[in-house]
């Protein structure tokens, strides 16, 4: 069987998010979320909004839930570091649900110096704030955005999926 | 002109099916001393979110106006939001900012800039279709008509004078039950 690649991985994603009623995605791009952007601003029935700062998606998406329409947040997880302030205010003062899915860089597979601190403090910086978040590596997991739409709904707080490379691309970036 | 002449004038004009979105600080408070029936949410902290967050709202109720009341102070801290404002094009959205150069409910201290730039000639380079500004008080409610009579999105900055608005007492309502309340009032809209 051939790998999924970037689009097909893409296509399931937004199934996901259109699967549990979201309509509206507020977005600053990652080279890995190139095709997840794509698809979803193709989408006649999706609205993608194009911010200048990782916080402001946040704010959208927060917008969106006291007016009743389901949101949700696509950055790179320097984004989420850059946003802890507004995380930490909708979680524990505003207790407004916001679903994020996140770029992991930094990992095992990335292969520049810049983005390894990133991946070394993201997950450190979420566990400080309380913040549930969980790893998406595959496909296989990508029904956890449902769930960790349901369960940013119930805890009323900011949720968070991290994506690695695997999860978002065709390759490992072996060879990149 | 004074804090209090612009919350009332926005009160007398404002159309009544509008939300108003506010952001923390002494706009917010001018907002809510006016007592008005308008179904309104008080943002608080985190500062500099307030304006995306309202943009969210407008984008969430496309078929009411909605109002955003902020402070320089918090807009600053998030200009490039006005970018995002005008890519994402809400024709129910407004703005109008407080503006005196000033972080009044911290104390007065200055804004970075202050007495330099132009709001409305920022938003009007954001590509704001219409921007502009007004301190003077007796301009002040024709200004006010005409950005509240503006077909889609527009931007006022008021020009406030200077007054002393220190922290108040905590209110009775913390922000998880303001928001609570918003929210049913929202749900109970029947127009």
């Amino acid at each position: 069987m051939n790998p999924l690649d970037g689009k097909a991985k893409a296509a399931l994603i937004l199934a996901e998010l259109k699967a549990v009623g979201i309509d509206l995605v507020a977005t600053l791009p990652d080279s890995w979320l190139t095709d997840l952007i794509e698809a979803i601003d193709a989408d006649p029935a999706m609205t993608l909004i194009r911010v200048t700062r990782e916080e402001e998606a946040i704010g959208i998406c927060a917008g969106a839930f006291l007016g009743g329409r389901k949101a949700a947040v696509l950055a790179q997880n320097a984004g989420v570091l850059l946003s802890t302030n507004a995380l930490a205010g909708l979680a524990y003062h505003h207790q407004i649900p916001v679903l994020l899915l996140v770029a992991q860089r930094g990992g095992a597979e990335d292969n520049q110096y810049y983005q390894v601190y990133k991946g070394r403090v993201t997950v450190p910086v979420l566990d400080a704030l309380r913040l549930p978040h969980h790893a998406v590596t595959a496909p296989a997991h990508y029904s956890l955005i449902g769930k960790a739409h349901r369960q940013a709904q119930l805890a009323r707080v900011p949720v968070l999926l991290l994506f690695d490379r695997l999860a978002l691309l065709g390759d490992d970036g072996a060879s990149s | 002109m004074k804090r209090d002449l612009c919350g009332k004038l926005v009160r007398r004009h404002l159309d009544p099916r509008s939300l108003v979105y506010c952001a923390l600080g002494s706009s917010a408070r001018t907002w809510r001393a006016q007592e008005a029936p308008h179904v309104s949410y008080y943002g608080s902290d985190p500062m500099g979110i307030a304006l995306s967050t309202a943009l969210g709202l407008a984008l969430a109720r496309p078929e009411r106006p909605v109002l955003f009341i902020g402070g320089d102070g918090d807009l600053v801290m998030g200009l490039g939001c006005l970018l995002t404002v005008v890519g994402a094009a809400p024709k129910n959205l407004k703005l109008l900012i407080f503006d005196n150069g000033r972080y009044e409910t911290g104390g007065g201290q200055l804004l970075a800039g202050s007495g330099f730039y132009s709001l409305a000639a920022i938003a009007k380079g954001a590509g704001f279709p219409y921007a502009t500004s007004v301190g003077d008080s007796a301009k002040a409610e024709a200004a006010l008509i005409e950005f509240l009579a503006q077909p889609g999105l527009a931007f006022l900055a008021a020009g406030i004078d200077q007054e002393d608005s220190p922290y108040p007492p905590a209110p009775a309502l913390a922000q998880v039950e303001e928001r609570t309340l918003f929210m049913h009032r929202l749900a109970a809209l029947k127009d």
